[in-house]
This record gives structure tokens, sequence and C-alpha cells, in this order.
């Protein structure tokens, strides 16, 4: 097991729980964060970076202790914050060469390659300022790959990259070597389907799922139903069912719903999707915890 | 113009400031000054001196002595407290929402106006709180509260108005808004305290409409007023005032006059003439404006740093040495590569030290100790941002995750910061020790100093402004010392350095640095 938390909790100066109770074991590959604004993934995130100490249990990476020993971390560590800012007056390059220095890398034709694995190459002399959101979140992506890191910790990395860069996203993690881990935290569930090896689903800082993509589709089957809905009939009946999705059809609407049981009389079972499993799980969750803080 | 917009776009900005650590450590430390400032009267030591002879404590005199301050608290300090009103909005992403909404230019900026001039208000009143208390607890003359506001606002007020405007006006002006601003900002200062000398004569009680208009900071007003109703020239304010025998005298306070607060009140109208500039130079948020100003300025340097940015990297590459990749990069390559990284954004630098270098071989020695005062202006403007420029962008904790900076980045700003300032000073101090054998380890001392007040300051409040306004004072006392205390010749370019100013300097810069790891140690363990 690459990844270990036992009991990992983290509680804010304002007495609010970032994380309350993590424990999950997680193998070599992708590992994809899913869960609610507030879940808790940032901070998890922040705890693994070393730059917040857990206040309560462990969290190990390849056997090291985050918080006994955060240098070690950091030698293998490559991470991208959720809000990346750039400070005006570097060019894309030199933001790059810096990081790259600051990890123990100081070959220029390794920070040249990083720039063209996120096609930046041809604005490596752009100063940063003047890039486009995305094209930020790509040099973003580069400076946590610089330097051939055993852990990358991307905090939403593909928010802001069109569907093209989404795709060379995926081919850059599955193509590095030396890599053990990559965690990667979305609300793009498609993103995490295509390219995680395990997904863990947090809610209130607490595991609620966790498993490959398939065992966690598989969780939701029998529970994913398709009906044809008058548009009045649904607006009755819509406070109670869980809608997954929505398309307009000659007859009136074709609601996707998630439920264990049939939602309506007229509902057909349907395939399960990721998207659907997570609906389901965040449903059930809510029904066990109405009232939690 | 809403008002109820100006009135929010104000409380919005008092409320974000009045939570910033800045404002808080700015106002701690002039509460503690309100504090230490007035010796005890049995001492025979006192605060403000008439003729020669120590003035009771009345809460005319004791807020006489405290207007005396003004000029310093507020004119100066007040003006790197307040200028980042609209950086701040920027900043934080606010700027492009208020760009967007129906407030207008005029409402914003006003408001702006009115927050810096009510966080300055209440930073003289809470000063005035802590001098009145003084007043109570030395009980030479029963409080009279009234009388002392009227003293302290006749000379605040037009400086708070003025103060807020420049600063506004330097904030919305692109080349005045960033470090160049903040030291031009002080040279602004010195000519306006001197201005009321020049046109007039404060000391005879000659006090023209002109010196008015132009004395906002009020300190020609202050001299003129008290030279009127006691008739003496000597005055002085300043801890021991009135060290010379005889009896204390009560001064009587002002003589409040129709004529006074007219000639008083024209200090109001430069300040009020300088809002129209803010308001044509106002670039509402607006990115593309934005980004053509800087892009002059880019395209003048960007030139510069095609030819000169692969050249510093290859000599940096040159002076460290390449380590094995996978091990963790040593405190002096995060230092370098911080110098490397200021190098980058300054490139202009790539060519200026070579050249000072080659300019102190020529000049006399003499003419280097003076070029060496210059260098440590410049330094002002060079060091204030690199302690905190990645902090500010969001990009500290990327730093903060690599092993390089990672758990110690403010050392690798102490080294960063001394690297640049010794690389500034260093050929000129080697040049003027012709003539002053201390004149280099006065100047790596210096150097060194400059470099933890900068690393220090900027870690404390999170802003660039304090250390620019700190280091400058120091710069122009030491300078218009010329030499006469050893002490005070903080980088050798008065020439007076001795090897106890030199130690003591850098006991200083020791004592700082070690404030610095301490705070950040604090700041990790608590994270
Ligand atoms: N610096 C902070 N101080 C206090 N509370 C915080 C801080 N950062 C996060 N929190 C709280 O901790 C909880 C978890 O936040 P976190 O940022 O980890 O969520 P997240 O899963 O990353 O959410 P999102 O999907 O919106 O990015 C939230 O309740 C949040 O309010
Ligand atoms: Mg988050």
């Amino acid at each position: 097991m690459v990844l270990e938390s036992d009991g990992l909790g983290k509680v804010y100066r304002s007495g609010t729980w970032g994380v309350r109770e993590l424990t999950l074991r997680a193998k070599e590959g992708v590992l994809g964060l899913l869960g609610p604004n507030g879940a808790g993934k940032t901070t998890f995130m922040q705890m693994l970076a070393t730059l917040t100490h857990p206040t309560k249990g462990a969290l190990r990476f390849a056997g090291i202790d985050v918080a006994k020993d955060p240098g070690a971390i950091r030698e293998r560590l490559g991470y991208l914050p959720q809000d990346f800012g750039v400070p005006p007056g570097l060019t894309c390059f030199e933001l790059l060469d810096t990081i790259a220095r600051l990890k123990g890398v100081r070959s220029r034709s390794a920070v040249l390659s990083m720039l063209e694995g996120v096609g930046l190459h041809d604005l490596a002399r752009r100063p940063v300022e003047s890039l486009s959101g995305g094209m930020r979140q790509r040099l973003g992506i580069a400076q946590a790959l610089v330097g051939s890191p055993e852990l990358v910790i991307v905090d939403e990395p593909t928010a802001g990259l069109d569907p093209e860069e989404r795709v060379r996203f995926r081919n850059l993690i599955s193509e590095h070597r030396g890599l053990k881990l990559v965690l990667l935290s979305t609300h793009i569930v498609s993103d995490v389907e295509s390219v995680a090896t395990e997904i863990a689903v947090v809610r209130q800082g607490r595991l609620l799922a966790f498993g490959t993509p398939e065992e966690l589709v598989a969780g939701a089957a029998g529970a994913v139903w398709e009906a044809e809905l008058q548009g009045a009939e649904l607006e009755r009946l819509r406070p109670g069912l869980t809608v997954a999705g929505l398309v307009r059809s000659a007859g009136g609407v074709k609601a996707r719903l998630v439920a264990r049981e049939r939602p309506v009389a007229s509902a057909v079972p349907a395939a399960a999707s990721l998207e659907d499993a997570y609906l389901l799980l965040m449903k059930e969750a809510g029904e066990a915890l109405p009232a939690a803080a | 113009m809403s008002f109820s917009r100006l009135l929010a776009v104000a409380s919005a900005d008092l409320r974000a400031r009045l939570r910033r650590p800045a404002t808080l450590v700015f106002l701690g430390l002039l509460l503690a000054a309100a504090s230490m400032t007035f010796p005890d009267p049995r001492s025979g030591q006192g605060i403000l001196s008439i003729g020669g002879r120590r003035a009771v404590y009345t809460s005319a005199a004791l807020a006489v002595a405290t207007a005396g301050l003004l000029p310093f608290l507020i004119g100066l300090f007040g003006f790197y407290a307040v200028s980042n009103a609209i950086a701040l909005d920027r900043r934080s992403g606010i700027g492009p929402l208020l760009g967007a909404s129906p407030v207008k230019n005029g409402e914003y900026l006003l408001g702006k106006l009115l927050g810096s001039c009510t966080l300055l208000f209440v930073v003289t009143l809470a000063f005035s709180a802590v001098v009145m208390a003084v007043q109570l607890v030395h009980g030479e003359a029963p409080p009279e509260p009234l009388v002392f506001l009227a003293h302290v606002l006749v000379v605040a007020l037009p400086a708070l108005l003025a103060v807020a405007s420049f600063a506004l006006v330097f904030e919305c002006v692109p080349f005045l808004s960033g470090r160049f601003g903040d030291v031009a900002y002080f040279f602004v200062w010195l000519v306006t305290l001197g201005v009321p000398v020049f046109l007039g004569d404060p000391d005879k009680g000659l006090y023209p409409p002109q010196a008015a208009l132009l004395d906002w900071n009020g300190l020609g007003f202050l001299i003129t007023q008290i030279q009127r109703v006691t008739g003496s020239g000597s005055m002085s304010i300043g801890w021991g005032s009135g060290r010379q025998a005889g009896a204390a005298v009560v001064f009587p306070g002002f003589d409040f006059s129709a004529a006074m607060l007219g000639r008083r009140a024209l200090a109001f109208l430069p300040p009020l003439a300088l809002l129209p500039v803010a308001l044509a130079a106002f670039d509402r948020f607006d990115p593309a404006r934005r980004l053509a100003s800087a892009s002059t300025k880019v395209s003048l340097g960007a030139r510069l740093s095609a030819l000169f940015r692969p050249v510093a990297a290859r000599l940096l590459g040159v002076v460290v040495p390449a380590e094995r990749a996978a091990k963790r990069p040593g405190l002096l390559s995060a230092g370098l590569t911080d110098l490397l990284v200021t190098l980058r954004l300054r490139p202009i630098l790539v060519v200026g030290v070579p050249v000072a270098a080659l300019t102190a071989l020529i000049v006399p020695a003499a003419t280097a100790a003076t070029l060496l005062s210059a260098a440590f202006v410049l330094l002002a403007l060079l060091l204030a941002d690199i302690p905190t420029r990645e902090e500010r962008t969001g990009l500290g904790r990327v730093l903060a995750a690599t092993p390089g900076a990672g758990g110690r980045l403010a050392a690798a700003k102490l080294l960063g910061t001394a690297f640049t300032a010794l690389l500034l000073l260093v050929p000129l101090g080697a040049r003027a020790s012709a003539d002053h054998a201390l004149a280099l380890p006065a100047a790596v001392a210096g150097a060194c100093f400059a470099a933890a007040l900068a690393v220090v300051l900027g870690q404390a409040t999170g802003s660039p402004k304090p250390f620019v306004g700190l280091l400058l004072v120091l710069w122009y006392v030491a300078g218009s010392d010329k030499g006469r205390t050893p002490a005070l010749d903080v980088a050798g370019f008065g020439g007076a350095a001795t090897p106890g100013s030199v130690g003591g300097w850098l006991g200083v810069a020791i004592l700082l640095a070690g404030a610095a790891l301490l705070l950040e140690r604090f700041r990790l363990s608590r994270g």
C-alpha cells in the first residue's frame, strides 16, 4: 500500500473540522477524490503535501510518515494547489525553472520538455500574466510534474481546461514514469472515471466509499432508471426524486433517476455509470446523516 | 453619485483593513510608541520645551507634542499603511466584481478615500487616547479632552486628507503604484516638510498663505502657532526636551480664531485638487488597461531580459555546482534560486550591478560613499517585494511543498535578500574603504541589516510597504547626521563607522533574522 491514512483528522482554528476521520489504503496508481464542496478534499491534500499538520491520526506515503519527515515527502512531491496564482513578471520558462531548481533539478532540457508536455513550448518566453486561465492551469500542471516526482497531488487540475487538454492531461499522467501515486480531486466525474485506478468518495470529512471505478459502479447496479414523464408530472414528483439527467423528448422529458426501488411506475432499469453511483452515495448519505454539521 | 454606494465601499474597505495583520501591527507599534514617548516629568524631562524650559503636562502641551509627531506617523507611515486600498481589491478578486457593478468610478474612489481617512482618523484618536491616559498617570494637570482634540485635529485633519489623496493617486497612476512610487512618496514628504520653512519663517511667526497651502503635514503651522502664543522661537519637541534647568512653564494653548482656522483650511485644497488625477488614471480593474500599461514597461525590459536572462542563469549555474538530482537542494541553492528570480524580475540588475562595480573602480573614494548612500535608497525599492512576492499570489503554497524551500522559506528569503543587497553595496563599500577602512564591513553590515529587516517586516505584515518607510527614514536620519554619530551610520556612507557600530548593526541584523525564523517556526507549528 503506497498511501495509508489512519483515523486522520484536521481541525481548523475556527473549530471547523476540515477532515473528520479518514481511514483508507491506496495502491499504486491514480487515486481520485470525489466529494461535494467542503467535503475536505483540499484539506486532505494539503496534509499530504506537508502544508498543514494533521490534528489526529497518521498519514504515510511509501512508508514515510508525513508529519514526522515532511522533508522526505517534499523530495518526492509535485503539488498543484486549487488556487494556483502566478506572480507577474516571470516568463513561463522562468517560473517552471524556479520550481524545478527548488526541487533540485537544474537541467534546462527537463524544463523545456515539461513545457512541451503541456503544450506551452511556444509560449516559453511569454510573461505568465498574459496567459489565459486554462494556459495558466497547464503551467500549474507542468510545475507539479517537473522533476520526476513519485507523488503528484493535483487539486482540481482539469478545471478550466478545454476537452482536448483534458485528454492530454490524462495521457501525461499515465505516461509519467517513476510515478507511484497521483492524488487527484475533481468535480468532473467523467475525468476520474477514465483515469483513476481507485476512487475515494468523501463527505463531511469522512470516507463514504472506496474502490475501483468498476466496484463503485457495481454498487449502483439496479438502482438507475429511466422514465418518460410529462412536464407537469415531473414537477409534481420531483421533490422525492434524485434526478441524474433530463433529456427533452417528443412526449415530454426523459428522466434518468437514481433510487434503490423503482421510483415511478413507468420507470425501466438502466445501466449505471460512475456519476449515478456518486449521486446514489450522496443521496443515501444524506438520508443517513440528515443534520450533521 | 450615490452616497449609499460610496459608504458601502468605504465601510467594506475599513472592515477589511481593520482585520489585516499589517494594520494591527502598525497600530500596536504606534500605541506602544505613544505610551513610551512621554518621560516622567519628575525626572525633570519633558516632551515639549519652550525657550529651554519644560512645559507642564497639560492637555494643550501634550496635544501639541502629539501633533508634532503626526507628520511622521500620519504623513509618512500613514501613507504606507493606506496606499494599498485598491491593490487589496485587485488581489482578493473583488475588483472585477466591483468593476462590473453599477458603482461609479467617483463613488468607488471617494469611498476608498473615506475609508483611508477614517482609518487614519481612528489611528489618530487611538494615539491621542493613549497620550491622554499618560497625562492621567502623571497627574500634573487635569485632563481636558476637548482642548486636547482641538489641538490635535487642527493639525491632523489636513494631513489625513492629504495622505489619503496621495495614496489614492499613487495607486491609480501605473508607474507610481509599485515600489518606485513608495520611494518617490518619501521624497514628496521630505519636500513638503521643508516647504513652510522655505516659503515663510515659522520660527518668527511668519506663515504666508502659500506656505499654509503646501503645509498639509502641519509642522510649519504647529511651530508658527507655538511661536505666536509663547513669543519664543526656540521650542523643541522630543524625548528629554527641557533638560535644561529652570522652572517648568505652562503652555497656554493655541489661540483659536477664524483667521487661524481659515489659514489652516488652505491645506485642504491641494489634496482635493489631486483627486481628479486619480479619477482620470483609475483603470476600473480593466485587465487590458492594466496589461497595456505593464506591457510598455515589459517591452523595454523584455528586450533586456531576452539578452540578459540566459546570462544570469548561466552565471548562477557556474557559481552553484550542480547537485545530484534526487537530493534535497541545499539552503544555499534555495537562496540563490531566490536571487535568480529577483534578477529575472529585474533584468536591469544584471547590467546595473556590473556597471555599479565598474563605476566604483573609477570614481574617487568619496564619490563611492555618496553612491553607497544612493544604493541604500535603491535597496528600499529592490528588497521590499522579495519576501512576500510568492505568498501574495498563492505560489507560496507550491514553494512550501518543494524540498528546497519547504519549511524554511524565511531562511531562503534571508539569503536571497542578503545576496541582492550585498551585490549592490559591496563594490561601492570596497571602493569607499580607500578613504575609510571600515566602509566595507559597514556596507556588509548594512546590507545584512536591510535584508533581515525586509524579511521580518514582510513576514509580520504581509506587505512590502512598512519596510520601505522604515528603511528610508533610517537612511534620512543617517544622511542628515552627516557622520557625527557613528551608531547611526548604518551602511557606512557617512564615513563614521566604528567597530562598535558595524558590530551593532550586524547584531541587529542577526536578531531580526532570528525573529524572522522564529516567526516562521511559530506559524508552521500552528498550521
Ligand atoms: N483555512 C480554513 N479555515 C477554516 N476552515 C476551513 C479552512 N479551509 C477549509 N475549511 C473548512 O474545512 C472544510 C473542508 O474544506 P476543503 O477546502 O477541504 O473542502 P473541499 O472538499 O476541497 O471543497 P471544494 O470542492 O469546494 O474545493 C470546509 O467546511 C471548510 O469550510
Ligand atoms: Mg477544494
